[in-house]
């Protein structure tokens, strides 16, 4: 690969973006912390900022501890520490949401090949305690939550997130469903049934969503990614 | 006056329905709003007890109901907190003596005396927690971050949307911050990635709860407790306000101290 040019992109020359920022006017203000970042830093940045309004002199102004990583306690404490001695109060710790997105569904892309007339189709989500059946294929337009159970003669299309119970190609002779499908933008069913197969999800803490099918191959149940 | 009517129900029991409904009630009534909060829980009377008025209950729910006192009589007004009104439940008869469109009928009479009607649900989804729906314009659910109590919470969306009602918002009770940042307690958004509808508020495990239980004085009476300011917020936000939403509520006053407490870092507190 010699001779070809590195490509013609260069470093953005990244703003020293202080560990953490004070953000607001007046009585309401609100301090974003960085991710990950250094606690002495942190403290520092906060003492030089407050020193850069004045300090000492906010009236009786909150803040809202704003982190945009993951919650530190020793350091909210240690800010709040030094917010505390300028007059400031905390009155509360916002962090980012913490799941990944479910996927975005692409619904021309996704649609899979499955003969789905007569489908029961459900609009929503089904909560804990709720349970669909259909002699032949379902499918969910929302989540299936822990507790739910679909079960369907034929296939199983859920556009949201599987954790509950479903049984597919019930109306098959179990030998027969090798053409049986169950697919979810996020595949992590409590049980997942199809024939005599069964199969439950792994339990993957971090995991992050993406569609999948599942089906029989040789009497067990193997996952592929939907697309 | 024509109040508004909310159900406050958990499915699971002891998650702290109770204490909920009234903290609420004390928050939003020392807003200057006008509330009745009435206990549903019919055979089980406690919310008289935490609210500190059951010396002071003679006629009840069942009474409304059958005609022996007017809504107006029944009522309890709390001289602690002017503007708050209680109608209790009736110890010795029990779910079944009340029918859902009775409760419909009674909490209806009693929009002309309040803002809010707040009704405290009992346990579970059979006929006390339909009697405790029907007449609701909103519905809190109450739960706890545990898997089992989110479970039955998810079961009772279901029975709400069901009857044609506008999804619950949420209550999560009883977070302990320290545990959830270790990762040994389900998160605000592991409990909202199952349940999936609006919190109003997330009201942390404190221990002052317990003491004032027992006392009869709701802990939002107290300034500065942490629960309580969870609780102040939860009565603005129903009052319409657009608070910013925090995962951790911190009451107003010395911080430090109980920043230290909250997090349990070098602080005495260890076994809430
Ligand atoms: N945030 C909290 N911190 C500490 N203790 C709490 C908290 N919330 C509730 N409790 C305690 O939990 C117990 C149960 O609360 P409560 O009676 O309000 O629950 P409930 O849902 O009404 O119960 P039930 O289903 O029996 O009616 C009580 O002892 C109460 O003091
Ligand atoms: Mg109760």
């Amino acid at each position: 690969m010699n001779g070809i040019p590195p490509p013609a992109t260069r470093e953005l020359p990244t703003p020293d973006r202080p560990p953490v920022q004070l953000k607001g006017r007046g009585r309401g203000l609100r301090l974003s912390i960085a991710p990950r970042c250094d606690p002495a830093e942190a403290e520092a940045s906060l003492r030089s900022q407050l020193a850069g309004r004045g300090g000492g002199f906010f009236g009786d102004a909150q803040v809202l501890l704003e982190f945009s990583g993951r919650l530190d306690l020793a350091l909210a404490q240690r800010l709040a520490g030094v917010l505390d001695e300028a007059g400031i109060r905390v009155i509360g710790i916002v962090t980012p949401e913490a799941r990944p997105p479910l996927p975005e569904p692409n619904v021309d892309r996704l649609t899979p090949d499955l003969p789905l007339e007569g489908a029961r189709v459900v609009t929503g989500n089904l909560r804990g305690g709720q349970r669909i059946s259909h002699v032949g294929s379902v499918v969910v337009l929302g989540d299936v939550n822990p507790g739910a159970e679909v079960l369907a003669g034929e296939h199983v299309l859920v556009w949201g997130r599987l954790r509950g119970v479903v049984e597919a190609g019930l109306a098959r002779d179990p030998e027969a469903v090798d053409d049986i499908r169950v697919c979810a933008l996020d595949l992590s069913p409590t049980q997942l049934r199809i024939g005599d197969a069964i199969a439950r999800a792994p339990v993957e803490p971090d995991r992050v969503p993406m569609p999948e099918t599942a089906r029989v191959v040789s009497g067990s149940i193997v996952v592929d990614t939907w697309r | 006056m024509a109040g508004k009517i909310i159900t406050v129900t958990s499915g699971k029991g002891g998650v702290g329905k109770t204490t909920t409904t009234a903290n609420i009630g004390v928050a939003l009534a020392s807003r200057g709003r006008k509330v009745v909060v009435v206990d549903a829980d019919i055979g089980l009377r406690n919310l008289d007890v935490v609210m500190g008025l059951e010396n002071r209950v003679v006629y009840n729910l069942i009474h409304v109901v059958r005609g022996v006192a007017s809504a107006e009589r029944a009522l309890i007004r709390d001289k602690r907190v002017p503007g708050l009104m209680l109608l209790a439940a009736d110890q010795h008869s029990d779910k079944d003596d009340v029918d859902p469109e009775e409760m419909k009928d009674v909490c209806d009479q009693l929009r002309a005396f309040a803002d809010f009607i707040l009704v405290d649900s009992p346990a579970g989804i059979e006929q006390g927690f339909r009697n405790a729906l029907a007449p609701a314009d909103e519905v809190l659910l109450v739960t706890t971050p545990e898997v089992s109590a989110v479970r039955d919470a998810d079961r009772v969306i279901g029975l709400v949307e069901a009857s044609g009602k506008p999804a619950p918002r949420l209550v999560l009770n009883r977070i302990k911050p320290e545990l959830v940042a270790r990762g040994d307690m389900m998160s605000t958004e592991d409990v909202l990635d199952i349940l999936r509808i609006h919190i109003i508020g997330i009201v942390p495990e404190d221990g002052d709860i317990v003491a004032a239980t027992n006392r009869g004085e709701p802990v939002t009476l107290k300034r500065g407790s942490r629960a309580g300011q969870a609780y102040h917020n939860i009565a603005a936000r129903l009052d319409g306000e657009d608070l910013p939403f925090m995962n951790l509520e911190l009451p107003p006053t010395s911080l430090l101290d109980r920043l230290s407490h909250l997090f349990n870092l070098g602080g005495s507190g260890g076994t809430t």
